[in-house]
């Protein structure tokens, strides 16, 4: 499973998002949100943040129950959500998807399926396509078998994948793929491209890999590529330097400068929920959180709005950074590899600096305006 | 005008969100919808009527009751709205 941040969303939901949220003038709304219904997956990928073993009883009776799931649903229609994004480990690993699937598109959920599409049988795909998601996100790791398998590392993941993947477009059923880029897949990044592109499918991908957030303050280390070649990403095609310029015009009142902890998006529209019914304040960012199973959805959203308004109280060099325009440092960092909000972390802060001059390096007049704006 | 019945499909749920009253497709991808559909306050009312089967003429005459408006915009402007709603699926005859 690869992560999404709203440095590269997910699905196209701007309109819809853009126009409901118009009367709130900044105001917060939960609009959206993700929910985690387990940290359990059938792949054992090199790279991931979360995953746990498919038979981990342990984890497994952690997990919150069908009906815990289907109580903090109504919880969210009542509080307005609107988009959903169902994700794991792996969520159709539980027994229980279709129907807490079925429940929530009943509901009038607009849902966002983040899958590996190993697990996409005649049934899933049928029930997709009777239920229509808002879309179908799937994470590709090579297009051969020994790449994509050197990643998951479970023999069978290749074809079971693409399987699924040919189930939801002979249905016609909204799909997107990612990948997460790394030493183990990088040479494949323009075959996975091309197939995206024969199958008339977007395709988007990141190399900045994440650090586990159960606490160890794990980093994959040695699949991680060099930061020059993520950073050179930017670099390879249109729609990646189309990304960027929307990055930027999008980051340029965002600044790590700010006097905010959380000077991004993060519990402005959207918020997280854990396998286990915690909610926090996005996907990364997981201290403070609260037990849904303890308090009512509502109460924990009221909560997490006072993280907006944090103050910085550390003095640290990116209050005096200048080439952050593209920074992707944040407080979920912080909180993964040293336990607090503020600390810096010197790779993505590297990876940020890199990212922020490459970009400035790109010519384009849209680009050097918007620049000009930002200094 | 017909008196045929009319009933919502399951293709839609009418929920609010922020301020607006939204029809959520079911069964649709939500590409294929040409707009978002939000609903007013009168096709709101008229939503809520059709929860169970209804003639034209019952809802035009609970319009009629319940808003100050005159038999000839409410014909006209009910005609039009099940029209839509009947071109997207999201009602169908009971």
């Amino acid at each position: 499973m690869s992560l999404d941040c709203n440095i590269d969303q997910s699905v196209d939901f701007e309109e819809w998002g853009a126009i409901l949220s118009a009367p709130l003038q900044g105001g917060r709304y939960p609009l959206s949100a993700t929910f985690e219904l387990t940290n359990r997956c059938n792949f054992n990928c090199a790279h991931c943040y979360i995953n746990l073993p498919a038979n981990d009883e342990a984890a497994r009776e952690r997990e919150l129950t069908t009906e815990q799931v289907k109580v903090i649903i109504d919880q969210m229609v009542a509080a307005g959500v609107l988009f959903l994004t169902l994700t794991g480990g792996e969520p159709l690993l539980r027994p229980d998807f279709t129907e807490i699937y079925t429940y929530a598109r009943h509901k009038g959920l607009l849902v966002i399926l983040f899958t590996n599409g190993a697990l996409i049988t005649e049934e899933i795909a049928d029930l997709l396509n009777d239920l229509r998601p808002f879309s179908v996100d799937i994470s590709i790791y090579g297009a051969s078998r020994s790449v994509f398998e050197a990643v998951t590392r479970v023999s069978g993941t290749f074809s079971r994948c693409f399987a699924g993947i040919e189930r939801l477009l002979l249905r016609g059923i909204p799909l997107s793929l990612k990948t997460e880029l790394m030493t183990l897949n990088i040479d494949e990044i323009a075959e996975m491209k091309a197939f995206a592109d024969e199958k008339g499918l977007k395709f988007r991908y990141d190399g900045l890999l994440w650090p586990r957030l159960d606490g160890t303050g794990e980093f994959p280390r040695e699949v991680q590529l060099p930061l020059d070649m993520v950073v050179d990403l930017d670099n390879w095609d249109n729609e990646r330097h189309d990304a960027v310029k929307t990055e930027i015009v999008r980051l340029k009142d965002l600044k790590t400068r700010d006097e905010r902890v959380f000077s991004c998006g993060a519990g402005l529209r959207s918020f997280h929920i854990d396998s286990e019914g915690r909610m926090s304040i996005c996907m990364m960012a997981r201290q403070p959180s609260y037990s849904l199973l303890e308090m009512p959805l509502m109460e924990a959203w009221e909560r997490l709005g006072s993280l907006r308004k944090m103050k910085r109280s550390v003095i640290s060099k990116c209050q005096s950074c200048t080439s952050n325009v593209l920074c992707t440092h944040c407080p979920g960092w912080s909180l993964a590899m040293a336990g607090n909000h503020e600390s810096v972390v010197e790779f993505v802060c590297d990876h940020g600096r890199l990212r922020s001059e490459n970009g400035l390096g790109i010519k384009s007049s849209k680009f050097m305006e918007v620049i000009e704006n930002y200094e | 005008m017909t008196d045929r019945k009319i009933v919502r499909s399951n293709n839609f749920i009418f929920r609010q969100i922020v301020e607006e009253l939204v029809l959520v497709p079911i069964r649709q991808n939500v590409a294929e919808l040409d707009s978002i559909y939000t609903l007013n306050e009168l096709g709101a009312f008229v939503w809520g009527k059709l929860e169970s089967p209804r003639s034209y003429t019952e809802i035009e005459e609970a319009i009629l009751a319940d808003f100050e408006v005159d038999v000839e915009t409410a014909r006209t402007d009910l005609q039009t709205f099940m029209d839509e709603l009947t071109r997207i699926g999201a009602v169908e005859e009971a």
